[in-house]
């Protein structure tokens, strides 16, 4: 074990004193991010460069130590957690826009910009940064190259991966490589494919290279309240029969509709059971035509109601429910543990049947929030943390429902990541073959495992040995999905 | 060999060139029904350390590096059959030996297709065309391959299959290890089986075809339609050498932009109203619309130009460069090859950034020399603009002479580890791929 102190002196030498946070106070806010787990770096260092970075990483491979790339912690898998110690290497200094190629739509970022200030920043281009997930506003380009983040409106543009073009990255020897580039073809494997949604495994990603869409020249969001999710299910099905993608198809349920009722007061009925948020976006005819498709195929499933708008600030009211039900779940109990899969989207309705009987079989009311249209749910198992044994059996309940996914020939994350969070749940979905395959990156990339080790694998311990988590989710304002 | 049936073993024979890459004859000719015998065969072949080559449809074995041995090739087009479709879902998963053509025919029923338009659909094969990463004009509007493959079946040199992705269209579990293998030429492993994610058809199409004075002229309407709220399907500028051989419109038109347009009624008037007054900006002599079979033959024989027997050309060359590059390039291009007999021809997909070049020499005869001379100047100048140019089809003096798939960049090493991570014995495609990997 190296000198513990002057490890911190060498890394202060290379990024500056104020920079390198080492003291257990100081620390503490570095011990968890979005998710359920908690581990103490040794160190957390904030470079401003791409040599700085280069730097850190010699110095840690020369110490043995890990490295934990980290964004702005809002991640939900535990893919910023210093699971096993080492360096915590914060990115957040490392918010530039480097370029706006407003003719060829492309830009080139550093990774701690946070994802919706490179939209703000192109908009007077009427351009926009298609991938939003919800925590956008706080999240990292970084951030979401790890994780492939999507967002509500991946369900029509794709997820991170089809809208990165290349990026910079420092390996484990120190090294400074670009994989891919600002064109949209690159001869070789596709190295930046594989690295997106690598969670940080495999190195530092310090630019990023990403396309930017023209904003469309109309939206109109619909919202349909349903009497139950079978309804609304039915109508998200006859959607995608008419030959329709919209930009995002949105589901919550009547626990959900109960919360956002009484935090944001949207005017659901009292007796709704679903609600389903449709938006459509480009040409204006095209918009025209396909909103009032999607009102005929809602219509057939008898609606209790249905509102529409195209202006911003309408739109905006019809969304309030859905991207204040997550801090709202608070006022239905103390803590929620969100589960992130995907199925099949013609599954949904079964899933959701096994996810209610799981609900009445363990006691623990489960709150149902989908990007439905690409079958992604994310069921919120609401429980308290304070009564003894409850958070073991809220985890329990997430991996059952992580089976029930997998059984119904869906995954185990959707747009999370597997973290720390399912590493262990991985066997469901892949046998050791498939998983020897994943793991031979690692030495691909030469990483000697320094980045962010013991993450996405499983370690062997037991699914229900999984006691690390004290506090398993901060319900309120301040998560998001 | 468990698990191998010995009716998959054939012998070349020796008086047929069918199977030949770069001008080596294997001796053994391997057919496995499904992904398990393929995985079982790779076993064998690694164990026996016999260079291998994997076969669809033998549309593209023009492309690669020389490849430095060849023993065997697995025909994978025995196994060409439907896993699974849900309609519903928008998902399909396939076998990869099945073509495009028989895929598609599955979907239209449905009202659905995937949105990849490779060349030679009757005989290309999924798999061949993901492998090869062979270019679509749909990209225009759907993206390449990787916008739309969700997971995938290998086969690995070892004999282990293994999955990665699953058939939802949103997943991180576990590595995206499927972008490894578009596009990888099956140095890596083989796909065994492909899912993707499926796009409705448009409820109704149309094609602009715009002719021009200049290229010039042509890719100011191109580029405007870009900029425009416009989006077509396809969307492609080429010369009149390339309406000429491929007969694909009257011979007389010199330079045209074609525009693909979908979607339901009054959205495609809007786009068609639209794109047609910016080709008139841009100084169009002629705009027309065609639809139907007319149109269909139209976007076959621009997919196919280069790669039918009808326009064999003797170099091919793919072209990856920024939006904005593309007129700069062509225009020096020109400049360079006053010989008219040497210049290229060219399908451009303006605001894509891609284009593709055809060599077809003069009337006499173009020598290897000379096609090198001017592939050769035509990469210089595409690097000038920062892209890349991969050739795809040339003859075996110019594949001797130059890396066919262009400076893969600093991350060569890497793709090194790659190899000897999942095929250390070198069995599958050697030398053939980027680096002489």
């Amino acid at each position: 074990m190296p000198d513990g102190q002057s490890l911190i002196d060498e890394l202060k030498a290379v990024v500056g004193e104020q920079y390198v946070i080492h003291t257990p106070e100081d620390l503490i806010v570095f011990e968890y991010d979005g998710s359920v787990d908690r581990a103490m770096p040794l160190a957390v260092v904030i470079p401003s460069t791409v040599d700085e970075i280069s730097s850190v990483v010699k110095l840690a491979a020369s110490h043995g130590l890990p490295i934990i790339p980290r964004g702005a912690g809002t991640g939900l898998s535990g893919g910023a957690i210093a699971e096993t110690g080492g360096i915590v290497l914060a990115l957040t200094r490392m918010t530039r826009i480097l370029e706006v190629d407003v003719d060829n739509r492309v830009a080139i970022v550093e990774p701690g910009l946070v994802n919706l200030e490179l939209t703000t920043a192109v908009s007077k281009h009427g351009l926009y940064y298609a991938p939003d997930p919800s925590s956008q506003r706080a999240c990292t380009i970084g951030g979401n190259v790890a994780e492939n983040s999507g967002g509500p409106h991946c369900l029509a543009y794709g997820v991170t991966t089809n809208h990165v073009l290349g990026m910079e990255v420092v390996l484990a020897d120190g090294s400074v490589v670009w994989m891919g580039g600002k064109t949209r073809e690159h001869p070789g494997y596709d190295l930046r494919g594989v690295l997106i949604g690598s969670e940080g495994t495999l190195g530092v990603v310090t630019k990023v290279a990403v396309r930017l869409l023209r904003q469309p020249e109309a939206v109109k969001t619909l919202l349909a309240v349903f009497r139950d999710l079978d309804d609304a299910s039915a109508a998200v099905s006859g959607i995608i029969a008419a030959g329709i993608v919209p930009a995002a198809i949105e589901m919550m349920d009547d626990l959900c509709l109960r919360a956002a009722e009484e935090a944001v007061h949207a005017g659901y009925p009292a007796d709704a059971g679903a609600v389903l948020l449709v938006e459509v976006d480009g040409l204006l005819e095209s918009v025209e035509e396909e909103a009032e498709e999607i009102e005929e195929v809602c219509l057939r499933y008898g609606p209790m109601e249905m509102r529409t708008a195209t202006d911003a600030a309408d739109r905006e009211r019809l969304w309030s429910g859905r991207k204040g039900v997550l801090g709202a779940l608070g006022r239905l109990a103390p803590n929620y543990y969100l589960v992130d899969g995907t199925v099949p989207r013609t599954k949904l309705v079964e899933v959701l049947g096994r996810v209610r009987e799981l609900s009445a079989e363990s006691g623990f009311p489960i709150a149902n929030l989908l990007h439905a249209g690409d079958g992604n749910l994310h069921p919120s198992v609401l429980f308290d943390e304070r009564k003894p044994g409850e958070t073991q059996r809220v985890l329990d309940v997430g991996g059952e429902i992580l089976r029930v996914c997998v059984e119904a020939g869906g995954v185990l994350s959707g747009e999370h990541g597997i973290g720390l969070e399912k590493q262990e749940y991985m066997p469901l979905m892949f046998t050791d073959d498939d998983m020897d395959a994943m793991a031979r990156l690692k030495p691909a990339f030469a990483t000697n495992d320094m980045f962010n080790p013991a993450k996405i694998f499983p370690t062997g311990a037991s699914c229900s040995d999984l006691s690390r988590s004290a506090a398993i989710a901060r319900a309120g304002a301040d998560a998001w999905i | 060999m468990s698990g191998i049936h010995t009716r998959a073993f054939e012998r070349v024979p020796p008086g047929s060139d069918v199977y030949d890459i770069d001008g080596l004859r294997p001796e053994t000719l391997l057919r496995p029904e499904d992904i398990r015998e393929l995985g079982s065969l790779l076993a064998y072949l690694s164990s026996q350390s016999l260079a291998t080559a994997p076969r669809g449809g033998g549309t593209r074995m023009t492309l690669g590096n020389p490849i430095r041995r060849l023993e065997a090739v697995v025909d994978l087009s025995g196994m060409n059959g439907v896993v699974a479709h849900n309609p519903g879902d928008l998902t399909l998963t396939v076998e990869a030996g099945m073509t495009f053509e028989r895929l598609q025919e599955t979907l239209a029923p449905h009202g659905q297709f995937l949105a990849l338009d490779p060349p030679l659909p009757g005989r290309a094969t999924i798999g061949g065309t993901l492998a090869s990463g062979a270019s679509s004009l749909l990209r225009w509007q759907y993206g390449n391959a990787r916008d739309l493959v969700i997971g995938m079946k290998l086969a690995m040199a070892s004999g282990a299959v293994v999955k990665s992705g699953g058939e939802v269209v949103k997943n991180v579990s576990g590595y995206d290890m499927a972008r490894l293998h578009l596009g990888g030429l099956g140095t890596l492993g083989v796909i065994g089986e492909v899912s993707f994610k499926l796009t409705p058809l448009p409820r109704q199409e149309r094609t602009l075809v715009a002719s021009f004075r200049s290229m010039e002229n042509c890719m100011e309407a191109g580029m405007g339609i870009y900029h425009s709220h416009a989006t077509p399907l396809s969307l492609a500028a080429f010369d009149g050498s390339v309406s000429q051989r491929s007969n694909a419109l009257d011979a007389g038109a010199k330079f045209v932009a074609a525009v693909r347009l979908g979607g339901r009624p009054r959205s495609l008037e809007r786009q068609l109203r639209d794109c047609a007054g910016m080709c008139r900006e841009a100084g169009a002599v002629d705009v027309d619309t065609v639809e139907g079979d007319a149109a269909t033959i139209l976007w076959r024989r621009l997919a196919d130009f280069g790669w039918d027997a009808e326009t064999e050309p003797l170099a091919t060359a793919r072209v990856s460069v920024l939006p904005t590059a593309v007129d700069p390039l062509l225009e020096s291009v020109a400049r360079t090859t006053p010989d008219g007999s040497a210049a290229p021809s060219v399908i451009a997909q303006p605001g894509y950034g891609g284009l593709s070049m055809f060599w077809f020499g003069g009337e006499e005869g173009q020598s290897d020399e000379s096609v090198l001379e001017s592939v050769s100047g035509a990469r210089a100048l595409v690097r000038e603009v920062g892209g890349r140019l991969v050739i795809e089809r040339c003859p075996p003096s110019v594949k001797a002479a130059m890396d066919v798939w262009d400076d893969v960049g600093e991350s060569l090493d890497v793709m090194r580890r790659m190899k000897e991570q999942y095929d250390p014995g070198s069995i599958l495609n050697p030398g053939r791929f980027a680096g002489g990997i």
